[in-house]
């Protein structure tokens, strides 16, 4: 049971690649961390492992199955902009609706306050807009989930409310979990394990490796 | 009391709008009334009084065949307000649904609406039409077909070009994630998104539509002769203007003329309100 990327290759179109035969596995009830500077390609990664990219070449498998064309997928991504992952014209509670009946325990843990269904995006603040986009993406079929920076744009205790709300689900749950953070402290406290994304470059990433800093050469180094 | 500078342009607008929907709905509730009260006896050939002038009996005189020329007029913008509705509608729907399905669907469905787009635009549009018309044989049918069928690339083009704005927002990528399918995104994310859009281009497809009746039926291809169109009267009265009898083809051409203006001016005022970026007054 283990979401599974192996020989991935990707890069944008008209770019340079941007990973060449990576591979890792997430087991599912672990905490995967992914570090790596600004403009590195995390995000990339979080949008191939939740389908929303086709790699160019490789596979990613969930749980032994390759990651469905169509239909539910059940690697959910958890954006940066919780204002830009919801139609903003939607009620709250159809925004919950469009993914499945989200049951009350779960708003309860996030701490969802229910006058906030029938409000709008746009009358809520993004910490509590960001509750509503990880309530939705626990689907009851969700067996990863992937956060991409998911609280970069919170302050201290949001940050520390959120994830200590959504970690619990998980481990009760038993998901696997790939956070993408360029954090640090946040990695070292939530994850079971750290993959800088140098590492998954591949040999011929590694003119482009040397622009990095050194630490992060050492990091990929070591890896 | 002094109005806030800033606020002045979009209440202007709104004033506009109202002014040009009241035009709108006086003229249509007008022509309306028209259609239900007046007799249509009036419409039968009568020797007696051929060709008048305008007069208290007659207000915009009658033609050779002695029929009304003010109840024929009225008729005349009834037939052109219903076929207008419908087309204006058919249209819109076509361009819609192409346009979403050509955005939505991938490579192969864009190039091949793409395609479809390239060639109605490539055929003259009035030879089509008529061909078009003339297949579907005639009457209403053939009319709503003939202007339908060749009226809905450019609005097709802009909903296209609308939805490939927001077809990768990460709002819409969620939905895919969570399984939904093509059919409920375009229903429930993009529709909502691109109705602005859609109902100007309606409101603006109508004076175009009616223009595209009477050029029709003024031509020959559409209704019997006896029928009282627009276009129709007008080709009869061409013919009399040499002659002196001035009437038959000023009024029917300024009735057209007031419905058109009122509808265009209508779309420009709707759009200015929806959608003030695209808009240029």
């Amino acid at each position: 049971m283990a979401l599974v990327v192996s020989g991935l290759d990707y890069g944008h179109p008209g770019g340079e690649p941007l990973y060449r035969d990576a591979s890792f596995r997430v087991e599912a009830g672990t905490v995967v961390g992914v570090t790596g500077p600004s403009g590195s390609g995390k995000s990339t990664l979080g949008a191939l492992l939740a389908g929303d990219l086709r790699p160019r070449a490789g596979e990613i498998t969930v749980d032994g199955a390759p990651l469905p064309g169509r239909g539910f997928r059940p690697v959910q991504l958890i954006h940066q902009h919780p204002e830009r992952a919801v139609n903003l014209k939607w009620r709250m509670r159809s925004v919950l609706r469009e993914s499945h009946a989200v049951p009350r325990e779960t708003l309860d843990l996030l701490g969802i306050r229910s006058e906030w269904l029938d409000r709008r995006p746009g009358e809520l603040s993004g910490g509590e807009l960001q509750r509503f986009c990880i309530a939705r993406a626990l689907h009851p079929a969700t067996r990863y989930l992937v956060a991409d920076e998911m609280t970069a744009m919170f302050d201290a205790i949001t940050q520390a409310r959120i994830w200590h709300a959504l970690i619990g689900i998980v481990r009760e749950r038993g998901l696997g979990m790939v956070v993408i953070s360029h954090e640090p402290a946040l990695l070292d406290r939530l994850c079971d394990e750290r993959i800088p994304v140098e590492r998954l470059r591949g040999p011929a990433g590694s003119a482009r490796r040397s622009r990095w800093s050194p630490a992060a050469r050492d990091a990929a180094g070591s890896a | 009391m002094k109005t806030p500078t800033g606020h002045r342009p979009r209440l202007r607008g709104r004033r506009d709008l109202v002014a040009s929907l009241s035009v709108v709905v006086l003229l249509v509730a007008c022509v309306l009334a028209g259609r239900l009260l007046l007799d249509d006896a009036a419409l039968r050939p009568n020797s007696a009084p051929r060709l008048l002038p305008p007069g208290l009996e007659h207000p915009l005189g009658t033609d050779h065949l002695g029929r009304d020329l003010f109840t024929r007029v009225v008729k005349g913008l009834a037939l052109s307000l219903g076929i207008g509705v419908l087309t204006a509608a058919i249209s819109t729907v076509i361009s819609a649904v192409l346009g979403i399905c050509a955005a939505l669907l991938g490579r192969r469905v864009d190039a091949f609406v793409s395609w479809l787009i390239d060639l109605s635009i490539g055929i003259p549009h009035l030879i089509f039409m008529i061909l078009l018309a003339f297949t579907v044989g005639g009457g209403i049918p053939g009319l709503v077909a003939g202007i339908a069928f060749t009226h809905w690339m450019s609005l097709a083009l802009l909903v296209r070009a609308d939805v490939k704005q927001i077809r990768d927002a990460e709002f819409i990528l969620v939905s895919r994630g969570l399984g939904r399918s093509p059919l409920f995104i375009a229903r429930r994310h993009v529709l909502p998104l691109v109705l602005p859009q859609l109902l100007v281009g309606f409101v603006l497809m109508f004076p175009h539509v009616i223009l595209h009746e009477a050029a029709l039926t003024f031509l020959g291809f559409g209704f019997p002769p006896q029928t009282p169109a627009i276009g129709i009267l007008l080709s009869e009265g061409m013919a009399h203007i040499s002659s002196g009898m001035w009437w038959l083809a000023v009024f029917p051409g300024l009735a057209l003329l007031l419905l058109v203006l009122g509808f265009a001016r209508l779309g420009d005022r709707v759009r200015a309100v929806l959608d003030p970026a695209t808009s240029n007054g």
